[in-house]
């Protein structure tokens, strides 16, 4: 294994195929520049980017507005107001956590957002607006993603699939490589750039309940960590509500059709509970009817993608105080005509999952289910990292929704694409040269370990899951916190050390079980730091949003003990919160 | 409820790993010894369609789902 090591060069390094990476890529190479683009995986298909959905909805279909449907309007409000909604909402990084996000970064994104959506047409997508109602069932993202990928290649971005970035190479304060190994290949793969951009996606497969695609790994936290960049807001991750846990039903997302609209979210007795969770929280819209009749934006008077994270809460608290069933609460859709479900994508989608189930009979089990990263490496306004030379975008830099990723993506191709016009190519000095080695030498070590029950990567996965599922979900508290933090120790002396990986498959998942441990860590350590409840971050110790003491971002930086934390203000440059 | 049917024709696998690679919540895996895909877990495909889209001998079948065709205009 790993016979052949291939020496590369390019003058930007993209790590990630989503729509960060891809549109990364375009950038670069437009730029006039050699751009290669590497991926763990088949290019764009092992992507969150593929399944999203859509980028934005300025404008919706007629018969939905017939129906009395909702949307926001993003793309009509002036820039000032669209990026005030971003912070009050954290809507550019996922739904939720007011006012820590960077300012200049939101007003960079608000300002750029209507151009990158609109260029979309440029790259072959047919149309940017209405992908989330008239996709195709599932896979909403594709319409987006797919031409843009064709696009990219046709410009002539140099591109390697199925190859995994291991580490990051640093000279001083700079990034200046990677290696990585071919999982179709026998080769070790050195490569020199002169810029890397890193859009590898988050991490949501930490938890065990989680409808990220399963190659969502958190790698590239793990890259950044190692290689000494800062890390921001792990604590933050988005929780979706809707997620399916009946036992013969496929594990993921139920998607925002009429059909579930017209649902009713109830606990085991049968008492539909969200509406005093949205007195408590203040979340209720001003015109909100309450009728179990209406569709569940006008009923609770604000288009429900708002209102994602306030659910998710709601269902968490019923199920920690014993009003859920078996670990869920209930989506009551029995009253639902099953018309409403077939008019539209979203509707067949919940209808397919729903096969194995008598929907129309027994309600359905759902239970909150982690998302997406809402943290990541710490970026600016131009998605420059703390270290030289390495820039990120999309999700991995602390954003998750498409327009973030979209805008971050084209911002870090393009700040990388200066830098590399900025800096020289120069060959690996020895020191370089031989950090690679000892990469090359880890990485047959793990191929040449025998098996043991300790090192199995797919079962330590497993079992990682559980432990961030039951220790640092929805609701935190230092006690479960702690706990999970000790489990996770035990995780890395224990079975860390006796991974093993006969085929380059194997390897792979040995790779990304390191990377999940170490974002474990991150989101535990980085929650137990922030004693307040923002948002995404909720700690039923803390159950306050502290404005006087915690408008601060908690930061992570590996330091010669390991993981160190510390905290810096947020720069309130255009807007304050109201108290 | 829906009558969904999975097919993997062995014959016409050819072991490229497209589908299992591409399958998000692991209803295909690849068996590295027989060197051919097969369903792991039925009742976990999502019907996003990948592995139909990536199988380059069109081994993989899903039949009986709702599709685009099916959408109804309100």
């Amino acid at each position: 294994m790993l016979k052949d090591t291939i020496d590369m060069q390019t003058d930007v390094l993209v790590i990630g195929s989503g729509i960060a990476g891809v549109r990364a890529a375009i950038e670069a190479k437009r730029s006039g520049l050699d751009v290669l683009l590497v991926d763990k995986s088949l290019l764009g298909r092992a992507s969150c980017s593929i399944y999203a959905g859509g980028i934005i909805h300025p404008k919706i279909p007629e018969h939905m507005e017939r129906m009395g449907f909702q949307v926001p309007n993003r793309l009509g409000l002036p820039i000032e107001k669209l990026m005030r909604k971003f912070l009050e909402e954290g809507v550019a990084l996922g739904w939720g956590h007011p006012f820590l996000e960077d300012q200049r970064l939101m007003m960079t994104i608000a300002v750029e957002l209507p151009v990158r959506n609109e260029e979309l047409r440029d790259f072959g997508v047919k149309d940017p607006y209405l992908q989330h109602y008239l996709g195709r069932p599932g896979l909403w993202g594709k319409d987006i993603l797919l031409p843009m990928i064709d696009c990219m290649t046709d410009l002539g971005v140099n591109t390697l699939e199925k190859v995994m970035i291991t580490d990051l190479v640093r000279r001083n304060d700079a990034v200046v490589g990677a290696v990585g190994f071919g999982i179709d290949s026998d080769a070790f793969y050195k490569i020199r750039a002169k810029a890397v951009v890193l859009a590898s996606g988050g991490g949501a497969q930490v938890y065990s309940r989680t409808y990220s695609p399963r190659r969502i790994t958190g790698d590239g936290f793990g890259l950044a960590y190692r290689a000494g960049a800062r890390l921001w807001e792990m604590e933050l991750i988005g929780w979706e509500n809707w997620f399916c846990v009946e036992p013969k039903c496929p594990k993921w997302w139920i998607a925002y059709s009429h059909g579930r609209m017209r649902g009713n979210l109830v606990n085991k007795d049968g008492e539909a509970f969200f509406e005093k969770y949205a007195r408590k929280l203040n979340c209720l819209g001003e015109n909100a009817t309450l009728s179990p009749d209406d569709p569940m934006d006008k009923r609770y008077g604000r288009p429900i993608i708002e209102l994602v994270h306030y659910f998710a809460r709601a269902s968490a608290a019923e199920i920690s105080n014993g009003k859920g069933d078996n670990g869920a609460v209930l989506v009551d859709l029995r009253k639902v005509p099953e018309d409403l479900f077939t008019i539209e994508s979203a509707g067949l989608f919940a209808l397919n999952m729903f096969r194995n189930h008598d929907w129309k009979r027994r309600p359905v089990h759902i239970a909150p289910a982690a998302e997406k990263s809402c943290g990541g490496i710490h970026i600016n306004e131009r998605c420059e990292s703390s270290l030289g030379g390495l820039f990120a975008g999309g999700e991995v830099s602390s954003g998750s929704s498409m327009p973030y990723c979209l805008v971050t993506g084209a911002l870090a191709g393009r700040f990388a694409s200066k830098y590399a016009y900025e800096n020289e190519l120069k060959p690996f000095s020895k020191v370089e040269d031989a950090f690679c080695a000892d990469k090359k030498k880890q990485l047959e070590h793990l191929t040449g370990r025998r098996p043991s029950k300790q090192g199995d990567p797919i079962d330590t996965k497993a079992k990682l899951g559980q432990i961030m599922m039951e220790h640092a979900g929805v609701l935190k508290t230092r006690e479960g916190l702690l706990k999970g933090l000790k489990l996770i120790e035990e995780i890395k002396e224990e079975k860390l050390p006796a991974l093993y990986a006969p085929t380059r498959r194997k390897l792979r998942e040995a790779l990304e079980v390191v990377n999940m441990v170490t974002y474990s860590e991150m989101i535990i350590k980085s929650s137990l730091y922030r004693e307040e409840s923002r948002g995404l971050h909720q700690r039923v110790d803390f159950p306050q949003q502290d404005n006087k003491n915690w408008l601060k971002n908690v930061l992570i930086e590996k330091n010669a003990k390991g993981m160190s934390l510390f905290d810096v203000p947020v720069e309130l440059v255009w807007e304050k919160p109201a108290n | 409820m829906l009558r969904v049917t999975f097919t993997l024709k062995e014959e016409d696998c050819i072991g490229c790993e497209k589908c299992a690679e591409v399958c998000p919540v692991m209803a295909i895996d690849f068996d590295e010894e027989k060197d051919k895909a097969y369903f792991l877990d039925k009742d976990n495909c999502i019907i996003c369609r990948q592995c139909m889209d990536v199988c380059p001998t069109g081994a993989v079948f899903i039949e009986g789902a709702l599709g685009q065709e099916d959408i109804r205009m309100g």
